[in-house]
């Protein structure tokens, strides 16, 4: 299984992969972007099967993202992982296509509840 | 527009929950009356604006040693390494976000959150005419910071760009 975290924050990039091997998800192949442009290009190159996005980053955010990857056809498996998780943005997130949204702060019981859907 | 409403009680919460799960699990958040949550000299501070119908400032403050603490123990480094200037502010500025974003999804009218601004040595930047509306301290075993939140203003600030160290 290879994912890509995508997270303008390199701490929180290291947090969701140390959050991952408690989850039991530690054999994963995971691969890191800065911001939504650097995990498009990575979404080509890696062919990830899963792809755990920040929403508010720069030069593209997450939701733009995953727009874009379904503009061109791409299904791969998304999900946020975001600081807020209004019904709003839930609903924004579902309409556009994600598994859900984990809200940070998060624990291993939160990926394994939703990576349960794709693992 | 709408300023952002926040209980002390509410961001009392949203810290303890936060400074559980990435600083340290024995973390205690002291709430401070609205009086108390001006503005003050630290030696680093993160803040996150929220503009749209809803407008506000969420500020993470503390010691450049507690700061350091928190890029330490976020970034699960062993000694003797110690965290660089850049780690400092990215832990700091994500924590700002946590909050920012946690603070942001309690309010009843839409808005956007800016990404995370990092100060160092200088003043707190706050909403042109706005009120602070609440403070909380929390205190670990590594240090101490303090959150703020401002409600209101014009939305004439906010950042672009991740961090300024």
């Amino acid at each position: 299984m290879k994912v890509i975290v995508a997270d303008d924050s390199r701490v929180m990039r290291q947090i969701v992969i140390r959050t991952l091997r408690q989850a039991g998800y530690g054999d994963w192949d995971v691969v890191q972007a800065e911001d939504g442009a650097d995990a498009l290009a990575k979404t080509d190159s890696e062919g990830p099967d899963l792809i755990l996005s920040d929403w508010n980053m720069p030069n593209m955010t997450g939701i733009q993202l995953l727009a874009a990857l379904r503009a061109r056809g791409n299904p791969v498996p998304f999900a946020f992982v975001t600081s807020e998780g209004s019904e709003d943005m839930r609903a924004t997130a579902r309409s556009a296509g994600a598994l859900g949204v984990i809200v940070k702060p998060f624990t291993p019981d939160s990926f394994r509840e939703l990576l349960e859907l794709v693992a | 527009m709408n300023g952002l409403t926040v209980g002390v009680e509410q961001l009392d919460s949203i810290t303890a929950d936060i400074w559980a799960t990435y600083v340290a699990a024995e973390s205690v958040v002291m709430a401070f009356g609205a009086q108390d949550a001006d503005p003050a000299r630290t030696d680093i501070s993160a803040q996150v604006d929220i503009h749209g119908e809803i407008t506000g400032t969420v500020v993470v403050a503390c010691d450049s040693g507690s700061a350091a603490d928190l890029a330490r123990r976020m970034f699960g480094l062993e000694p003797p390494e110690e965290p660089t200037m850049i780690e400092v502010a990215d832990a700091l500025g994500e924590l700002a976000n946590v909050v920012g974003g946690n603070v942001k999804a309690l309010a009843s009218h839409p808005g956007e959150l800016t990404l995370p601004l990092v100060h160092a040595h200088e003043r707190i930047v706050g909403w042109p005419r706005s009120r602070p509306s609440c403070g909380v301290e929390v205190v670990w075993d590594g240090g101490r910071a303090t959150l703020f939140v401002w409600a209101g203003g014009d939305g004439a600030g906010g950042a672009t760009s991740k961090g300024s160290l």
